[in-house]
């Protein structure tokens, strides 16, 4: 909870005439992103110095780690154990052929960029490396932040009424994949918010959610109640800055109508596809749910700077739970919708320059099919696609050998994922630092073996 | 019959599908771990049935409608009331490993359940116990059925083998090696005349139910074969594949009937109502569909 007018606050406790104080009437919980208050979130980026830039990044964490030789690196000349079932498809770029089952992006496959040869996976199931481009081991004091944290940390927000860095994963069985990101030693001032979450991190004003701001009606009576309360005391011009600002979030149209997805038009909501909020899978893994991906360009254009969301359950080890192929059926065609709708939405509104889009798992998945038509963890080796950002697209960077085990050509490391993103938010991995918790300048990747990836300037 | 009387769908897989025997219900099990429990007049769910901890596998009536038992990968069997949707009873401590298909007998309270610890278990799901081990496969089970009468169970296994079991002892009776690959699937016809198989070989095969002799061979799925049923009269055959398609088959004649290109995925179950009037599909693309048939 975050106590506005509180004792915490003010350093007294004060009580209304009535005897109840001012901090029964103006709860804010949830935008005390991981503990931290919302007035001291922007006291902090404030110190920090923020800057402000319009640039974002979208990533999609397809939690469980996808199946590279079935999407985008068939593997036709491997034998039957390793080849698997689907046939390449040839796509609007002249060489490039990707899965059957991604029709839409082989038409647009002169907005995408895929690396086939994606390295340095740490083989943990989790969304860890993925949101943080580090391992978990010998972090330093705090923790390595999240990507969203970091620019966070160094950008701050660019609309007082946005937070900079949301995640849109939910609550989920299990640790690993509903990981939203952690904020490590960027200060939990910079934690993603996260509107899908239930308890502590979810936004309530008195009482109302985000799951209940389609009664708009309701929450704005809850507002107005507050502003005459704060203003019939007179305090409001004096208080701290931040807390006008932590006010102006909740009362901000932007964010709310964001993430209200009955705003958009019927038709562009149709073009992405549905799904279900529940988690994937068995209750563990991202939502299989295409309006997220449309919730992200919403809260990209009002100005998030970093929007995260697991989308999916990609651990496919067979039977009974159905073999990779059976799942892979099912996944790939609705990612296919989702991102196409996605990229083109983007495009349609001028986006697309702006806006990076990295879609990837936590690592790839074994060449060799097992007895229960699964594929197995394979860390050696892993896909991504990026598209937009000003990055250069319709191409394939890197290799790997005949039956998709190892990468052959142009290794491309998750930090080198990571300083390419940086870059396109227009932030230098090679000066950008944050202070660990014991002051020590930490840099955003290991710049002495990672930069932004050449092809895709 | 281009177009589904009804659709419904689960978060997840469809593994199974059950008609009640008055025809007016129909109960879907699914890989999100619940069951969904349909009213065929309205296309409304009645109930959704939560407690299973894993992927629920399969689904059956009791022969008087008045029980709903249901069969998951967590190695459980429930027993639900399909008037209320309250749990009965759950049935545990039979496999060691997941289970993967159950059938219930339309004589008695028995079910049959097998699965990836290679073995067939009997249980008493009106008494709520567990009864005979039936071992000797030497791969997964992957199907079982009840004859008519309830005295036989015959089950399908990766190990490409057919056995017929002695209910409610579990004495293996007899064996055979029945497909190429595993047999995805068992169905024995309501006169307890034929047994069919499906198998990873794409093949459905019919066989003598009492001696185990082929009858016949019917091709046409371009996959493996993971689904059966037959129709009540016995007259027709159902089946379903990974090619996502569902062929009906008119059994006297071999002869393949009709094709219906019913889902984007493994068909996972068929059934048929008890008036033969509809058909239900039951597939991984985490729909069922109801085929009007006449």
């Amino acid at each position: 909870m975050l106590d506005v007018l509180g004792s915490k606050v003010l350093g007294r406790q004060q009580a209304h005439c009535d005897g109840v104080s001012r901090r029964s009437l103006l709860k804010i919980g949830g935008l005390a992103l991981g503990g931290l208050s919302l007035p001291q979130l922007l006291e902090a980026e404030a110190r920090a110095g923020i800057g402000r830039s319009h640039k974002s990044v979208i990533m999609v964490f397809l939690s469980g780690g996808p199946p590279h030789q079935d999407m985008v690196d068939l593997k036709m000349d491997a034998p039957a154990e390793i080849r698997g079932e689907f046939q390449p498809i040839s796509t609007n770029v002249s060489g490039i052929q990707i899965c059957e089952h991604l029709p839409r992006l082989s038409r647009m496959m002169d907005r995408l960029s895929v690396i086939r040869s994606l390295v340095g996976s740490e083989g943990r199931h989790a969304a860890f490396q993925c949101l943080t481009g580090r391992n978990t081991n010998r972090q330093p004091t705090g923790g390595w932040p999240a990507l969203g944290s970091a620019v966070s940390k160094l950008r701050g927000p660019v609309d007082p009424g946005t937070p900079p860095f949301i995640s849109l994963t939910p609550n989920m069985k299990g640790g690993g994949w509903a990981d939203p990101g952690q904020a490590g030693y960027a200060g939990l001032a910079h934690a993603p918010f996260t509107p899908n979450r239930d308890g502590t991190v979810s936004l309530q004003l008195n009482g109302i959610s985000l799951d209940q701001l389609d009664d708009r009606q309701a929450l704005m009576t809850q507002l107005d109640l507050l502003r005459r309360e704060v203003d019939a005391n007179g305090e409001i011009e004096g208080l701290d800055a931040f807390y006008q600002q932590a006010f102006g979030i909740l009362t901000s149209d932007r964010l709310a109508d964001a993430l209200d997805l009955e705003n958009e038009d019927r038709r562009v909501r149709d073009r992405y596809g549905y799904g279900s909020d529940e988690p994937a899978g068995y209750g563990d893994a991202g939502p299989l749910n295409n309006q997220h991906f449309l919730a992200a360009r919403r809260l990209v254009e009002a100005g998030v700077r970093v929007v995260t969301l697991a989308y999916g359950r990609w651990d496919w080890h067979g039977r009974p739970h159905g073999t990779n192929f059976e799942n892979a059926r099912d996944h790939l065609p609705r990612l296919d919708q989702g991102l196409t709708a996605l990229l083109e939405d983007l495009q349609q509104r001028g986006l697309d320059q702006d806006v990076s889009v990295l879609v990837w798992g936590e690592f790839g998945r074994t060449p060799r099919i097992n007895k229960k038509g699964g594929r197995d963890h394979w860390p050696r080796v892993a896909c991504a696609l990026l598209a937009g950002g000003g990055m250069r697209t319709g191409q394939v960077i890197g290799a790997t050998n005949r039956l998709g085990e190892h990468a052959i050509d142009r290794p491309v490391h998750f930090q080198d994922v990571f300083a390419t993103l940086y870059r396109n938010l227009g932030i230098d991995v090679n000066t950008a630092t944050i202070d660990d918790l014991n002051g020590r300048p930490q840099y955003l990747v290991d710049h002495s073996h990672y930069q932004p990836i050449r092809e895709l300037s | 019959m281009n177009q589904p009387l009804f659709e419904f769908r689960h978060n997840n897989a469809v593994y199974g599908v059950a008609f009640a025997p008055q025809g007016k219900r129909l109960a879907t099990a699914s890989l999100d771990n619940a069951l969904k429990l349909w009213d065929l007049q309205s296309g409304e769910m009645i109930y959704r049935l939560e407690g299973h901890g894993d992927g629920v596998c399969s689904v059956a009536f009791s022969h008087d409608g008045s029980k709903l038992v249901s069969a998951s990968l967590d190695r459980s069997l429930k027993v639900w009331d399909p008037q209320t949707g309250s749990l009965i009873a759950t049935l545990t401590g039979g496999h060691q490993n997941y289970l993967t298909c159950m059938a219930l007998s339309q004589r008695g309270s028995l079910a049959a359940s097998g699965g990836f610890d290679n073995t067939v278990r009997l249980w008493d799901v009106g008494a709520g116990t567990l009864g005979a081990a039936a071992t000797g496969h030497s791969d997964a089970v992957k199907a079982v059925a009840f004859s008519a009468d309830g005295k036989t169970l015959v089950s399908g296994s990766d190990d490409s083998a057919i056995k017929w079991w002695e209910v409610p002892s579990g004495k293996s009776v007899n064996s055979i090696r029945a497909h190429a690959g595993s047999v995805e699937c068992v169905a024995l016809d309501p006169a307890n005349r034929l047994l069919a198989s499906g198998g990873a070989d794409r093949l459905v095969k019919l066989w003598d139910a009492a001696t185990g002799k082929l009858l016949t061979t019917l091709a046409g799925h371009r996959r493996f074969v993971k689904s059966l049923a037959f129709s009540s009269d016995g007259k027709t055959l159902a089946s379903g594949g990974y090619d996502a398609v569902v062929h009906l088959w008119d059994v006297e004649s071999a002869q393949l009937q009709r094709t219906i290109r019913a889902h984007n995925n493994t068909v996972y179950g068929v059934a048929f109502s008890a008036d033969r009037r509809l058909l239900a599909t039951a597939s991984f693309d985490r729909t069922i569909k109801v085929w009007k048939l006449v």
